[in-house]
C-alpha cells in the first residue's frame, strides 16, 4: 500500500506501456457572477491507454463531461480557468501537455490526436451543410488531401461506420439522417482522421436501446481494429459493464475510485461507488420506489481508517461528520487524495487522526436500505 | 414566397432593378442606332456614351437577378444578398473609375436629331435624357402628352387673337412666318419638301389662312416630335425620363447603403455575439451609441458639409442605420454559439474565424436576411426625403426631387409631377416590405403559419 506524495503519481491500471492519455491533479473552476471562482473538479487523476476503454461513470454535475471537454481544452475560455495539474498526450512519440499548449498547437492536437463525439446526434450537426462538406472540412483541416481525395476518405469513414450507399449519402443533409444514422455520421467525422484517442461524452444517452447497442457494438468494433483508446462518459453502469476495460467514478468533481472494471465491480471501496452499484434495480426484487445512490450510500464516517498508524486514511467525502475519535484533516494533496490502495485500486481518501486500523472493505455498519 | 402579394412584390423589385439597371437604354436622347453608310455596320451614339457604371450596371444586373431566381425558393434569400453585394462592390468600383474619367454630359436635342433623320436612326422608349431641359418651354410645365414640335411650333406660329384660323395671312405676315419656320428642326430633304410644299401654296390670288399653314407645317414635322408622356417640371425636364434614371439613384441608394450597414452590422453583431464577456459590453455600448444618433439631422449636416454626391448619400446611410442588424445579429449568435455543432467543429479543429463564418452565422443570418429586406425600404425612404428637402446633388434625377417640385416651383401642386414619382416609391417601398413578411415567414420558424 503506498501513499502518494504532494503531486500524486497517476494512477497506473493495467498496462506497463506509456499512456495515451493521462491526466494529472486536474482542477478546473468556472467564473461566477457575483466574481470570483467555483471549483468544478479538483484532484481528477486518470489513465487512458492504447486498446483500452475507459468508463467515466457518475451522476450529473459530477465533473465528468468537464473533465472530458478539459482534454481538448473545449471549455468557454472566458468562463472556466484551468487550476492545476496537467493533461498528457502522448499519440505518438512526444508527450505534450495540453494546458501548456499555443492555439495553433492546440488546433492541430483537436481532432488530429484526439477527437470527439457528444450526447446528442440531432443538434451536433450543422443543419445547413451536408454531411459530406462537414467529414470533408474535419479530414481538411488536418490533411492537405484536395478535396476529391478527401471525399474519398469521407466516403471510407461513412462506409467504416455502416452506413451503406456512402458516396451518395455524402450529399444529404443532417435532417434526412435518424438519430443512430446521425451519432454514426459524427463517429466517422470524429475518426476520419485517424485520432489515437476517441472522446465520448454519452454518446448513446439519446438514442433508444436497439440503436444504443448497435453503436457500442461500433465503437467497441473500430476501437480494437484502430487499437484507440476510448473515453466513455455514460450513467450507465450496464454499458460500463460491458464495455469498459476500466472505470473511473466521479462524485462533486472529484475521482473517487479507479480501477480495473472486474475488481471494482466486484468489490466497490468507495461508499459512493457501494451506492451506485446498490441503486441498480434487480428484475427479481419488487420495490414500491426504486433505490436512490443516498438511499443506500453508506455513512463514510462509518468506515474503518485504514493504513499505517501514523496517518490512517478513511474515504473521502462531503460535509463528513466524523464518528467519536476520527477527525478528517486534509489529506497529502490538500484536502483529499487519490491513493492506490491495492493493486491497481485507486481510492480518494482523508487522513483522519484516528488510530484504529481496520479493513477497509468492511463497512463498519451495514448499509441502510429501505 | 407563396403569396400572390409577394409574388407581385418580387416582380416589381425585379422591373424596377431592371430599369435601374437599363435606364440610358431606356430614356436617353442618343439614337439607339445609325446608319452612317447604308451598307456598313450600324453605328450607336447611345452605346459609345455610356460610362463604367452604365455598363457594369447593364450587364451585371440581369446576371445577377436571373442566377438568383433559377436558385428556387430555398436559395433566393442567400442568392440575393451575394449578388447584391456583388453589384455594390462593382458599382462602388465603376463609379470610382467614373468619378475619375468625368464627361460633360451631350445633349441631343431636337435640332441635332432632325440633322441625324437621314441616318434611319432608332430611338429609346422616352426619347429624353434626364439633364436635357425642353427647348420648346424651358421654363413652364407642359402636361402629359404634350409633343415636342407642336410647343414649337405653338411659339412660332402663335394663335394671336387678332389672327382667327380661318383669317388670309398677308404677304409680309407669310413671308415673315416662312423665315421663322426655318428654325424648325428638320432634316434638309424634309425641309426642301416643306418648302416646295409651300410655294406651291403661295400662289397670288389664292388665299392661305393661318390654320392651312399650321396644317401644312404639322404634316412636315410629324415625324419629328417626342412625346412627353408624363409631362415635364417646372425646368422643362422630361419627368419619364426623371423617373427612370431615378430608379438608379433609388436601387442603388437602397442596395449599397443596406450592404454597408448589413456588412458593418453583421461584422459587429457577429463580434460582440460570439466573443462575449468585456468585447460583447464594449461593442453593444458602441452599437448604442450609435443608434442614439439621430439619422436625419446627422445627414442634414453631412449634406452641409460633404460633397452631394449620391455615394457620399449611400455611406452615410449605410454608416448610421447598421445598429438594428447589428442588434439582430448578436442575439442571433449568441444562440446559435453554444450550439453543439459549434462546439463538435471547435473540437475538430477549427479555429475561431473559421467557427464563426462557416457554422455560426450561416445559422444565425436568417433574421438578417429579413432585416434587410426592410433596411432597403427605409433607405430609399431616407434618401427620397434628403432630395425632396433639397440635399442632394440637384443634377442627379431622384424621385424625391421630382415630388418635391410639384409644390415647390409654383404655388399650386402640379398633379403629374407628385402622382408618377408618389406611386413608384410607395410601391416600391411597399414591396420591399411585403418580400420582407415574405422572407419572414419562408425563414423564421416562429412565425411560420403552417409549422
Amino acid at each position: 500500500m503506498t501513499t502518494a506524495a504532494t503531486a500524486p503519481e497517476p494512477p497506473a491500471t493495467t498496462r506497463p506501456a506509456a499512456p495515451l492519455l493521462e491526466i494529472r491533479d486536474l482542477a478546473v473552476s468556472f467564473r461566477r457572477e457575483q466574481g470570483g471562482f467555483e471549483p468544478a473538479v479538483s484532484h481528477v487523476s486518470l489513465t487512458l491507454h492504447a486498446n483500452q476503454t475507459l468508463a467515466v461513470v457518475g451522476e450529473s454535475g459530477s465533473g465528468k463531461s468537464v473533465t472530458a471537454l478539459s482534454v481538448l481544452r473545449l471549455l468557454p475560455e472566458s468562463h472556466s480557468r484551468y487550476d492545476k495539474g496537467s493533461i498528457i498526450l502522448t499519440p505518438g512519440d512526444a508527450p505534450q501537455d495540453v494546458l501548456t499548449l499555443g492555439r495553433r498547437a492546440l488546433a492541430r492536437v483537436r481532432g488530429r490526436h484526439a477527437a470527439m463525439i457528444f450526447q446528442e446526434p440531432m443538434t451536433s450537426l450543422n443543419p445547413v451543410y451536408s454531411i459530406g462538406d462537414q467529414i470533408i472540412e474535419a479530414i481538411t483541416l488536418h490533411t492537405d488531401l484536395d478535396h476529391a481525395q478527401a471525399r474519398r476518405r469521407a466516403a471510407d469513414a461513412l462506409t467504416e461506420v455502416g452506413i451503406r450507399d456512402a458516396a451518395s449519402r455524402l450529399d444529404d443533409y443532417p435532417h434526412q439522417f435518424s438519430g443512430g444514422m446521425r451519432q454514426r455520421v459524427m463517429i466517422a467525422m470524429a475518426l476520419a482522421c485517424q485520432p489515437r484517442i476517441l472522446l465520448a461524452d454519452e454518446p448513446t444517452t439519446a438514442l433508444d436501446v436497439t440503436v444504443q447497442a448497435q453503436i457500442l457494438a461500433l465503437l467497441r468494433q473500430l476501437q480494437r481494429s484502430r487499437g484507440m483508446g476510448v473515453l466513455l462518459i455514460t450513467h450507465a453502469l450496464g454499458v460500463v459493464a460491458e464495455q469498459a476495460d476500466a472505470v473511473c467514478v466521479m462524485y462533486a468533481g472529484r475521482v473517487v475510485e479507479f480501477g480495473p472494471v472486474r475488481d471494482l465491480f466486484e468489490n466497490p471501496l468507495h461508499p459512493y461507488t457501494r451506492g451506485l452499484l446498490r441503486s441498480i434495480p434487480r428484475i427479481r426484487e419488487r420495490r414500491e420506489r426504486l433505490v436512490t445512490v443516498r438511499d443506500v450510500v453508506d455513512d463514510p464516517s462509518q468506515f474503518a481508517p485504514v493504513g499505517p498508524a501514523d496517518a490512517p486514511l478513511v474515504p473521502w467525502w462531503p460535509a463528513h461528520r466524523p464518528p467519536a475519535g476520527h477527525t478528517p484533516v486534509p489529506g497529502p494533496a490538500g484536502d483529499s487524495a487519490l491513493v492506490e490502495i491495492a493493486p491497481r485500486r485507486w481510492l480518494c481518501v482523508w487522513r483522519t487522526t484516528s488510530v484504529r486500523p481496520r479493513m477497509l472493505t468492511q463497512p463498519a455498519v451495514p448499509p441502510t436500505q429501505r | 414566397m407563396r403569396t400572390p402579394a409577394s409574388r407581385l412584390a418580387l416582380a416589381w423589385i425585379v422591373l424596377i432593378t431592371l430599369v435601374a439597371a437599363f435606364a440610358p437604354l431606356l430614356a436617353s436622347s442618343r439614337p439607339l442606332s445609325l446608319a452612317i453608310d447604308a451598307a456598313g455596320p450600324r453605328h450607336s451614339p447611345l452605346l459609345e456614351s455610356l460610362d463604367p457604371l452604365d455598363w457594369t450596371l447593364a450587364l451585371a444586373a440581369p446576371l445577377l437577378i436571373g442566377w438568383c431566381l433559377l436558385g428556387g425558393p430555398r436559395r433566393v434569400a442567400g442568392r440575393a444578398a451575394l449578388a447584391s453585394l456583388l453589384l455594390a462592390l462593382g458599382v462602388g468600383a465603376a463609379s470610382i473609375v467614373q468619378g475619375l474619367t468625368p464627361r460633360p454630359p451631350e445633349v441631343f436635342g431636337d435640332e441635332t436629331r432632325a440633322a441625324h433623320l437621314d441616318l434611319a436612326p432608332r430611338w429609346t422608349l422616352v426619347p429624353f435624357s434626364p439633364a436635357e431641359r425642353s427647348t420648346d418651354a424651358p421654363d413652364s410645365f407642359l402636361p402629359p402628352g404634350t409633343r415636342t414640335v407642336t410647343a414649337t411650333l405653338s411659339a412660332i406660329l402663335p394663335a394671336a387673337p387678332e389672327l382667327s384660323d380661318s383669317a388670309s395671312l398677308s404677304p409680309e405676315r407669310l413671308a415673315q412666318l416662312t423665315q421663322s419656320l426655318r428654325s424648325l428642326p428638320l432634316t434638309p430633304s424634309e425641309r426642301d419638301a416643306l418648302e416646295r410644299d409651300l410655294a406651291a401654296r403661295i400662289t397670288p390670288g389664292a388665299a392661305l389662312t393661318h390654320s392651312d399653314l399650321r396644317a401644312i407645317v404639322e404634316h412636315h414635322t410629324a415625324a419629328l416630335g417626342r412625346v412627353h408622356i408624363l409631362g415635364t417640371d417646372a425646368r422643362g425636364h422630361d419627368v419619364a425620363s426623371h423617373l427612370i434614371h431615378g430608379c438608379r439613384v433609388a436601387v442603388s441608394v437602397g442596395i449599397i447603403a443596406a450592404a454597408i450597414s448589413t456588412i458593418i452590422g453583421v461584422s459587429v453583431g457577429a463580434a460582440a455575439g460570439f466573443m462575449g464577456g468585456a468585447a460583447d459590453a464594449l461593442l453593444s455600448r458602441v452599437i448604442d451609441a450609435f443608434a442614439s444618433i439621430p439619422v436625419l439631422f446627422v445627414l442634414v449636416i453631412a449634406a452641409g458639409v460633404l460633397p452631394r454626391q449620391p455615394h457620399v448619400i449611400m455611406a452615410v446611410i449605410g454608416c448610421l442605420t447598421w445598429t438594428g442588424c447589428a442588434r439582430l445579429t448578436r442575439a442571433a449568435v449568441i444562440a446559435v454559439r453554444s450550439s453543439e455543432y459549434v462546439l463538435a467543429a471547435r473540437a475538430a479543429g477549427a479555429g475561431p474565424f473559421a467557427r464563426v463564418t462557416r457554422h455560426v452565422l450561416p445559422n444565425a443570418l436568417a433574421p438578417v436576411i429579413i432585416d434587410v429586406s426592410f433596411s432597403l425600404a427605409a433607405a430609399i425612404v431616407i434618401e427620397s426625403g434628403l432630395s425632396f428637402l433639397g440635399l442632394t446633388d440637384p443634377g442627379s434625377p431622384s424621385w424625391g426631387s421630382l415630388l418635391a417640385s410639384a409644390v415647390k416651383d409654383t404655388g399650386s401642386p402640379v398633379w403629374w409631377l407628385a402622382f408618377a414619382p408618389g406611386l413608384v416609391l410607395f410601391l416600391t417601398c411597399l414591396s420591399y416590405n411585403t418580400l420582407g413578411e415574405a422572407l419572414r415567414d419562408t425563414l423564421d420558424p416562429r412565425s411560420r403559419r403552417h409549422a
